[in-house]
Parts: structure tokens; C-alpha cells; sequence
């Protein structure tokens, strides 16, 4: 191939595709394209998959491998040649004794793979590790979502030069998801709450009830431009939250990005109650230590606070001038901030 | 002079069992004494090639002999080859990752895993590696292959100029005239090749663009169970009315689908070269693929790339492709353009000269 051959008339299509991501946009704002319809669509192959493809059911996987190592020793005889079909069963009924010691031997590693794979399923589900919603249903620390303002600058940037569109997992109600969409982002939101995301249909942005896990599940490997992840967040477990980021990582493009938009571990310390501390099943991380884990998945990670949370910061005029000043400095010493965005590119 | 024989595991019409026949013809034609080997003849080649046994027995071998083996799955013929002496070149297609059939098909995915457990040890042996892209030939260095070379795939445009099957032609013809775009896809019903994500596609580009739309869906079956998902999606969808599932066809059968498309839709997530991309170059149809595999290097600016294969967006894709005549014009043109990087003549002198330093030694 030489290179002359090689100069195409160039088609602009980094400009036709931008277009072609505003119209989208634009056609998603106005209501023009249902808030549901990819849900639907996704869901409709989901049902028409066999178990264990596309729906990753676990149990109906397992019934069907209960099924499948048995063998049925009736084989076809029918034959076009004359004589054909004597022959064949003359040749099964040879066979059979044969075919039967296989079965059986067979059918037995098969019946005893079916209950090794029932009992990790059940211990699965009895632990429910990587069930979120478990984890909430027992102890959950009051744990509001911060807010994503103080960040605004920084997820807007990230949101532009996405390559692809982004899911802000645990949007509540889409405050985050309106602000980026205003921004110009292709992104939507899911919910575990149907009433939030209820909120956010209503107000023309794509929100979906589903929880941050699930969703991250039903994704094809890198199909997103980038994830941010906020809310109960904070309250799962820390293999829940390695797993959610892990998966994440996974579901996102090359060169996107993964955010964490979370709030400081010593504000809920100072605000919960201390049955819930002692006995929450997670409780929030430092920026830096989600800079650790992004660093374990080799994300270049930045860290970006809010502002410190000083509890001395309004100290009326009663308090002598000195002492205010001296319980200002502690304070800002002792405490960190209110929240952070840690955004990790891939 | 000394041959330059080929071993394929199934000679059949495929894009593999087509290369080999062209090659075949190649070599000959060069005076190159040429012999097709397979473990497997599909009953409309059998009078094409031999059973590897042969080799060496009906079929006299040579120390001098060059094999060419044409790797595209696990085969048992790979043993065969593996213990003979004479020169050993591969033609590597690419094995696509069983990942994409371990949960479709797992007993296929075993016979992938093994091609690629084989390509390595083929690789210990091989003098020479060849293959349709840089993106295959990244595989084959990850491989253990010392030497590679890429060649484009032997494509013949020519084959395209046979009679039309005018019955289909006109069927085709005739449902156009109710309006509607014709979206097109050739390829192997194949996980990998992620149709379930050209019907999502096309389900919104319904939905949302042209209610009149049609898909063709051209290519046999990989995969039985995929298959029948795809059918019944298409059921629970609503528009089974609209899409064609037409299987494998004959070369004129798939001149009538090309020539009544208006689009060329890729979703595909593992391709090693994508042949069906330069048959929609030459019959000038706009070629809208995702950025996948060697597609972003078969296609280069030829076609517009996605990144992502959200439906809506790729509706929204197919949208302005049909509504936007100037960028029609433009993609025709490309394509045409890009195509003339494939002119066979050229490639049948780099295949020679790369077999022929193979043969000498001088690789």
C-alpha cells in the first residue's frame, strides 16, 4: 500500500459525529427520544437470551447444566439407504451397554458440579455481599449526597471530553445529571429510588430506576464515556465499593473517566450516631485512599476537596478574640472537608 | 519446481475457504504446482482440494515443499503439520476470543481456545506470518512469531460482476417502493459479531427516524441459540415484519442485497480484517461501523466510525447518513477511494514475493 493511495478524500467525521451527538441531545431534552426506550430495547434481548447468555441469571444457568449432562441414549434410526435403519439399530442396541456406563459416569459429575454450584449460589446469597441493597436494608448511616457544586468545574471538564456517554450512578433526583446535560453531556442517571428518578423523567433528563450495580451489569465492557458514582456509596461495604469501582473501570471507554463524588469520613463521623458507627456495615473513605484504590487500577487520579469543615468556623463575638482565633486554628487542624471529587482517567 | 501446497481445516464458502481457492489460483497461475489439504470438504468444494492424509501418500511430498496452513480455529490438522519437515508459513484470519461464545456455545469456544493455544506452537515452527491487518499481526507477535508480513485480503471485485439474481432484485426493488431505508449487514450470525446490537439499532431507528425501515441480515449461522434469541427479540420488538434473516446466499443473490441497500451497518466487536466492508465500499454504499478490532483499519476515513453503540446514537447515525446527501456523496467517494488500497494486482505481488522469500529462505 503506498501512501498515495492511502489519502482518502477525508470525511469530517470528528464534526458529523459531534453533530451528531448535539442532535441526540437535544432530541433527548425535548423529549423526543423516550427516557425508557434503551432501557426497554436492552431488556427485551435480556428476555429473549437463554439463561446464563446475555441475562446472566445464575440459578436458570444452573438448572440448565442440571439438564444438559444427562445424555439421551434414544438416538434416530431413520435412513435413506436401504437397509440403513437396520443397521442403525443394530449398531445402538450394540452400543448401549456402553453408552450407558458413559452416561452414567457422566451424569454423576454432572449432578455433583449442579450441587457444588447450588451451594455457592445459596452461600452467595446468605452472605449477600454484593448486594447493596441488603447492606442499606440492616444498618444505614444517614449519609446525604454531597453536593456536586463545589466540583462543577472540574466533572464539566471531565464530562466534554468524554468519549461516550457518561452515568452518573445514584442521581437521586438528577441535579448532577440536569447540570452536565445543561453543559452539553450526553449522560444519564440511575436510581434505586423509583420516585427520584420519577422526578427526573418528568423533568426531561434520562433517569432509570435501577441500582448502581445492577446497571454497571447489564453494560457491555468499554460502552461508556465515563461514570460517577455518589450516593449510598458511602455506606457499602469496602469490597462493595472495590467492586462497584472495578466495574466501573471495566464499563468504561479508553480515556474516559470514573468520579467519585463522596463525602469525608470525619464529617459523618461527627454527625452519625454512634450505634450507627460502630455498626454500619462501610462507612466513607478518604480522598486519598480512593486515590489508592483508583492507583490499583491504574487510573491517573486527581483530588479535588470542598472546603474545610471547620465546626469553630462561627464562633460569635462572646468568644474572647484570642481564644477564637486559637479554636479556629484547631479546628482547622483537626477537621477535613466536607466532601471530595476524586476523578480517575483511564 | 518446488510447490507451495495449503492446508485449511474446512474447505467451504467462506471468506477463509474463498482466500485459499484464490491463492490456489494465484500460485498456479504462476506455475507454482498448488494442492488444497482440509480435514473437512463442504460437499460443493469436494472437488477442490484433499484430505490432509492424502499428503504425502496419493499426493507426493517434497522437503523443498512450502505448507501454507490457514489458521482461523483449532484443527487437527495443526499435529499433522506440526510433525513434518517441510517449510511452515501461516495465514493467520484471526481466532476470535471464546469469550464471545463461552456462554453461547461453550463447546465452539473450546475449539478456539485450542486455535489460539496452537497458533502459538505453529509460531515455534513457522518461518513466515501473514495476515490481512496490523491489528492481526499484533496477535501474531504476541504469539512468538519472528517474522510477519501484513497482506491484504485477495479481494476481487470482479467476482461481483456476475448476473444479478433478478427475481430477488426485483423483490427488493418492489418493497422500496413503499418507502423506507434499507440498512445491511453481511456476516456470520455470530456473537461477536453483535447483530442483537444492529436490531437494537434498528429498533430505535424505527422508533425514532423511519417506521418504514428494513434490515437485511446476510450470513449463516455460528451459533444456533444466538440465533434464536435474535429471532425472538426481534418477535418480542415488534418488527420481525421488517427484518430479514436471509442466511448464507449465492454471490448473485448478494449483488441484489447490495444494490438496494442504502446503508452498510457494522456493530461488530472482533474482526480481523472485515471483508464485507470492501464488497459495501464497492458498491458504493456508506459504511457506518464501530470503532472495534482491525475495522477503524480496513474502513480508515472511508465510513463513519462510533465509539459508542448506544442505540439512539447509532439511529441518529443512520439518520444523517440518509438524509444528508452531500455526506452520501462523500462517503461514496471514500470508499471508492480507499478501496483502490485493496487492487488485487498489487496484492497478489506482495502475497508472491512474501512466499517467495519464504521459499528462498529470506524472510
Amino acid at each position: 500500500m503506498n501512501k498515495e493511495k492511502n489519502d482518502v478524500d477525508r470525511i469530517d467525521s470528528h464534526r458529523i459525529m459531534e453533530e451528531i451527538h448535539r442532535e441526540v441531545q437535544r432530541r433527548r431534552a425535548d423529549g423526543r427520544i423516550p427516557p425508557d426506550l434503551e432501557h426497554e430495547i436492552t431488556k427485551a434481548f435480556r428476555e429473549a437470551s437463554p439463561p446464563g447468555t446475555a441475562s446472566g441469571d445464575i440459578p436458570s444457568s444452573i438448572e440448565q447444566l442440571a439438564e444438559a449432562s444427562h445424555f439421551d441414549l434414544t438416538v434416530p434410526t431413520a435412513s435413506n439407504l436401504p437397509g440403513g435403519s437396520y443397521v442403525k439399530r443394530m449398531e445402538s442396541k450394540v452400543l448401549r451397554w456402553y453408552m450407558q456406563h458413559i452416561n452414567a459416569q457422566f451424569s454423576e459429575f454432572g449432578s455433583i458440579l449442579t450441587q457444588i454450584l447450588r451451594a455457592l449460589d445459596n452461600s452467595i446469597e446468605k452472605f449477600g455481599p454484593l448486594s447493596p441493597a441488603k447492606i442499606l436494608t440492616t444498618i444505614s448511616p444517614p449519609m446525604p449526597a454531597p453536593s456536586p457544586f463545589p466540583f462543577s468545574d472540574h466533572l464539566i471538564k471531565a464530562a466534554q471530553t468524554a468519549p461516550g456517554r457518561i452515568l452518573h450512578a445514584e442521581c437521586g433526583t438528577g441535579t448532577l445529571v440536569r447540570l452536565l446535560a445543561d453543559a452539553g453531556a450526553d449522560i444519564y442517571g440511575v436510581d434505586p429510588s423509583e420516585t427520584a428518578t420519577l422526578e427526573g423523567a418528568t423533568a426531561r433528563i434520562d433517569t432509570r430506576s435501577d441500582t448502581a450495580l445492577a446497571h454497571l451489569d447489564k453494560l457491555a465492557d468499554n460502552t461508556l464515556g465515563g461514570v460517577i458514582l455518589s450516593g449510598s456509596i458511602d455506606s457499602f461495604s469496602l469490597p462493595e465499593k472495590q467492586v462497584l469501582l472495578e466495574m466501573a473501570t471495566e464499563k468504561t471507554r479508553d480515556k474516559g473517566f470514573v468520579g467519585i463524588l463522596g463525602n469525608d469520613p470525619r464529617v459523618w463521623e461527627r454527625s452519625a450516631d454512634p450505634l450507627v458507627l460502630d455498626l454500619a456495615a462501610g462507612k466513607p473513605l478518604r480522598a486519598t485512599t480512593w486515590g489508592l484504590l483508583f492507583a490499583q487500577l491504574r487510573l491517573t487520579t486527581e483530588i479535588h476537596e470542598s472546603e474545610i469543615d471547620n465546626p469553630f468556623a462561627n464562633l460569635g463575638d462572646d468568644v474572647p478574640l484570642s481564644l477564637r482565633d486559637t479554636l479556629q486554628r484547631f479546628g482547622e487542624q483537626m477537621s477535613g472537608p466536607r466532601s471530595h471529587l476524586v476523578l480517575g482517567t483511564k | 519446481m518446488s510447490a507451495i501446497h495449503q492446508f485449511v481445516p474446512v474447505l467451504e464458502p467462506s471468506a477463509v475457504g474463498t482466500h485459499t481457492l484464490r491463492l490456489q489460483a494465484l500460485l498456479r497461475a504462476h506455475g507454482i504446482p498448488s494442492e488444497i489439504f482440509a480435514s473437512v470438504l463442504h460437499p460443493k468444494m469436494r472437488n477442490n482440494g484433499h484430505r490432509y492424509q492424502e499428503y504425502g501418500r496419493n499426493i507426493p511430498a517434497s522437503p523443498d515443499d512450502t505448507l501454507i496452513y490457514q489458521l482461523a480455529t483449532g484443527s487437527e490438522l495443526v499435529d499433522f503439520l506440526l510433525g513434518r519437515p517441510e517449510r511452515l508459513v501461516v495465514n493467520y484470519h484471526n481466532i476470535t476470543p471464546s469469550s464471545f461464545f463461552a456462554l453461547w456455545e461453550p463447546h465452539f469456544a473450546s475449539g478456539l481456545n485450542l486455535g489460539r493455544k496452537q497458533m502459538r506452537e505453529l509460531g515455534k515452527r513457522a518461518v513466515l506470518g501473514i495476515t490481512p491487518s496490523a491489528f492481526n499481526e499484533d496477535e501474531l507477535h504476541g504469539a512468538g512469531y519472528a517474522q510477519t508480513e501484513v497482506i491484504p485480503f485477495l479481494f476481487d471485485s470482479k467476482e461481483f460482476s456476475v448476473n444479478v439474481d433478478t427475481d430477488l432484485l426485483a423483490q427488493l426493488q418492489q418493497e422500496k417502493t413503499n418507502g423506507g431505508t434499507d440498512i445491511l449487514f453481511v456476516g456470520r450470525i455470530s456473537p461477536n459479531k453483535c447483530q442483537h446490537d444492529i436490531i437494537a439499532a434498528f429498533a430505535a431507528y424505527r422508533r425514532l427516524y423511519d417506521p418504514n425501515a428494513r434490515l437485511r441480515l446476510i450470513g449463516s449461522s455460528s451459533s444456533s441459540r444466538y440465533h434464536e434469541a435474535l429471532q425472538k427479540f426481534t418477535t418480542s420488538l415488534k418488527i420481525e415484519h421488517a427484518i430479514t434473516f436471509a442466511g448464507s446466499v449465492p454471490q448473485s443473490a448478494l449483488v441484489a442485497y447490495y444494490e438496494t441497500a442504502d446503508v452498510f451497518l457494522c456493530l461488530s466487536e472482533h474482526e480481523g480484517f472485515c471483508v464485507p466492508l470492501l464488497e459495501a465500499m464497492h458498491h458504493q454504499l456508506p459504511i457506518v461501523a464501530y470503532r472495534s478490532s482491525a475495522i477503524p483499519e480496513t474502513l480508515s476515513e472511508a465510513g463513519l466510525l462510533l465509539s459508542s453503540k448506544t442505540p439512539v446514537l447509532v439511529a441518529a447515525t443512520l439518520d444523517r447518513v440518509q438524509k444528508d446527501p452531500s455526506l452520501r456523496d462523500a462517503m461514496d467517494t471514500a470508499g471508492l477511494q480507499r478501496l483502490r488500497n485493496f487492487h488485487l494486482p498489487d496484492i497478489h505481488a506482495q502475497m508472491l514475493s512474501a512466499l517467495e522469500r519464504a521459499r528462498t529462505g529470506n524472510t
